[in-house]
């Protein structure tokens, strides 16, 4: 589960910063990430909108358009080449080959006048020079591992023709075509009722192991993480608060807004007769507060969460958190 | 929750017929959104609807506001037939059932502040005017948890959270006494979410509101709901007390509906139900029990008839051969 992710981390993405706009309007979509993911290993990306997950998830493959964007720094480092000094050549040879990616609605993602089996054979004929007959063989195989009925009828159908459920997972088998050792998945299942959900999950598990591949699941959804994660990081207006092990973030969550986010979730077990929602709403990326972007909202807040951004401190191994409340000495004499 | 119920619904039917022919159009099908709903909702109870998309719940609130008309069946209000009422009667009756919409971006005029909007009611009903009229916006913008001053701003100037307590207050603004909730807060963010269910329950206590609550996130209605209605390919499967129904799910269903929630809890691992397949076209539904071509308990009995909606005690009712 823990795989110690120094060993040779499989991406590691270090003070990535993207900004859109500038003067007055500059935005900081993403304000200093930094994260690695180990080979085989499945991290979610937790947050609500205007986090800058989503960003991040596109930068990994280099997907930002710039402009309106703008890489202001940091490096994303994939099998130890760095992703962004990369040629455009370069990186249409790893997007859909060594790095693929799903998005969230996958009708509008897929190309609506062509087929599901021309979509899908389209990087295999790119990427592995597959010959046209030989490209809808796999095809037809591949939507036959995702588990679609009747796969060589589908192979020719197009998208609308399929259902919601169908489609991303005609969705997983274009992005799994090539054998990819990494899997960016962007609210992969948010679209989806909770039956089918559940259904897509437990196959991007099966083809996890089956692959070996590594996964950064973007998600808003906090049970979405428990049943696939391994470790996660909470994001909170473009910048990490708190990385942890999975087990670890449920049952000692550090930061105030990992808390909150937990406790706003109703739970299936237990009556609690309130919420704790957390106060205020998330800031526009345009109007930053100082300090601590956290601070306005957060239940806790000091003199000096306004001042001054708090450090990443790690708490236990891997359990990392920027808080000024695990930072200061007198947090660490408190039980 | 004796006496008579607040709402009455027996037997509600809403088809979508289908035509071909574009000359002398003729009816070759039916889209069976609802088919044969029968429920009661009771003064200052919350019943939650579940169901996944295409089950229905959304065409059912809105036949049961009238915004759609009714194949057949029958809807009381307060003891009396709505369905029959013509434009004027239900104009007066929507006083006492109003909509929070799903979608606050959409629902909310973008030409009028949010002011105008919560008052558009209260002038048509001709409830206030003048000094009173602004001494109520005020109130409800107060009541939601929005300043005064939010009354001259515009749609667009509001957080999709603030919006939908726009909408919010625009429902209570002639104090309906039932107010359907579509999905109220599934375009929300987590961390507003909480602060509109707060709202919601708040707000129920203060002035007496019977909800019906309709979603598809299963942990809000357990949580909101007193009373809750499972629904399939438009039929009810399962309706009882929250508690219960989430303890010990009598439909299977809502069994594999439970169990397809991935809950917050890294801890806790569980027998999954995996349902196979996709919800069927209400345009061509199985025969006998709807659901029985993806449930694992299927018996031959069960593709052949019909399960009735029947007690199996202390006001759970099932429908499922299983269980008769």
């Amino acid at each position: 589960m823990t795989t110690p992710a120094e060993a040779s981390p499989l991406i590691a993405v270090s003070n990535l910063k993207i900004q859109f706009g500038r003067g007055g309007s500059l935005v900081r979509a993403v304000d200093g990430v930094s994260f690695t993911v180990a080979r085989g290993e499945t991290l979610g990306i937790v947050g609500e909108s205007g986090s800058g997950k989503s960003v991040t998830a596109r930068a990994i493959l280099r997907l930002v358009q710039t402009p309106p964007g703008r890489y202001a720094g940091g490096e994303i480092l994939f099998e130890g080449e760095d992703l962004l000094t990369k040629s455009e050549a370069g990186m249409r040879a790893i997007r859909g080959n060594r790095i693929s990616m799903i998005f969230q609605e996958p009708m509008t993602s897929l190309t609506p006048v062509l087929t599901v089996g021309y979509q899908i054979a389209e990087s295999l004929r790119l990427h592995q020079k597959l010959s046209a007959s030989e490209a809808r063989k796999t095809a037809v195989a591949l939507l036959q591992r995702v588990r679609i009925a009747d796969a060589e009828r589908r192979v020719d159908e197009y998208p609308h023709q399929l259902s919601g459920g169908m489609r991303q997972r005609a969705m997983i088998a274009m992005a799994l075509a090539c054998r990819p050792k990494l899997l960016v998945a962007d609210e992969p299942t948010t679209a989806l009722d909770v039956t089918i959900q559940a259904q897509v999950l437990a196959l991007l598990a099966e083809l996890r192991t089956e692959l070996g591949m590594s996964i950064i699941l973007i998600t808003h959804n906090f049970g979405v993480v428990a049943e696939v994660a391994d470790r996660v990081a909470v994001m909170y207006a473009g910048a990490v608060v708190e990385t942890a092990p999975t087990a670890q973030i449920f049952r000692d969550p550090r930061h105030p807004y990992t808390k909150g986010l937990l406790g706003c979730i109703p739970r299936l077990e237990g009556n609690a007769r309130r919420l704790n929602a957390i106060k205020g709403s998330i800031p526009a990326p345009g109007g930053l507060p100082t300090g601590c972007r956290f601070h306005p909202r957060c239940p806790s807040a000091m003199p000096i969460c306004a001042a001054q951004d708090p450090p990443e401190i790690e708490i236990t191994p891997g359990h990392m958190t920027k808080c000024w409340l695990d930072s200061q000495p007198a947090a660490e004499v408190a039980p | 929750m004796s006496a008579e119920p607040l709402l009455e619904v027996s037997d509600l039917v809403k088809h979508f017929p289908i035509r071909r022919g574009v000359l002398f159009p003729r009816q070759v099908g039916a889209v069976r959104a609802v088919d044969g709903v029968s429920f009661t909702v009771a003064r200052g109870e919350t019943l939650g609807l579940v169901g996944e998309s295409g089950s229905g719940k959304s065409t059912l609130a809105r036949v049961l506001l009238c915004l759609l008309q009714a194949t057949s069946g029958q809807v009381k209000f307060e003891g009396r037939d709505i369905l029959g009422n013509g434009v004027d009667e239900m104009r007066l009756l929507r006083q006492s059932m109003q909509m929070v919409f799903q979608d606050p971006f959409s629902s909310l005029n973008p030409r009028m502040t949010a002011g105008d909007a919560i008052a558009e009611s209260l002038r048509v009903y001709g409830i206030a005017s003048g000094a009173a009229l602004k001494a109520r916006v005020v109130d409800l913008l107060d009541r939601v948890g929005l300043d005064t001053e939010a009354a001259r701003r515009f749609p667009h100037e509001f957080s999709g959270g603030q919006r939908q307590r726009i909408g919010i207050a625009r429902a209570l603004a002639i104090s309906p006494k039932l107010v359907i909730c579509d999905e109220p807060v599934s375009a929300l963010d987590v961390s507003v979410q909480a602060q509109v269910i707060n709202l919601l329950q708040d707000l129920q206590e203060e002035l007496g509101l019977t909800y019906l609550f309709i979603s598809h996130d299963l942990s809000i209605v357990k949580h909101v709901s007193d009373r809750v209605a499972v629904m399939y390919l438009g039929k009810l499967v399962e309706i009882g007390e929250a508690e219960e129904l989430f303890r010990a799910p009598l439909h299977p269903y809502t069994e594999a509906l439970l169990s397809a929630i991935p809950e917050p809890d890294a801890d806790r691992k569980r027998d999954q139900v995996l349902l196979e397949g996709d919800i069927p076209s209400p345009a061509n539904p199985p025969s006998g029990c709807r659901f029985h071509t993806r449930c694992r308990y299927a018996m031959p009995i069960c593709s052949q008839s019909e399960p009735q909606l029947t007690d199996a005690g202390g006001d759970h009712l099932v429908a499922c051969h299983l269980r008769t």
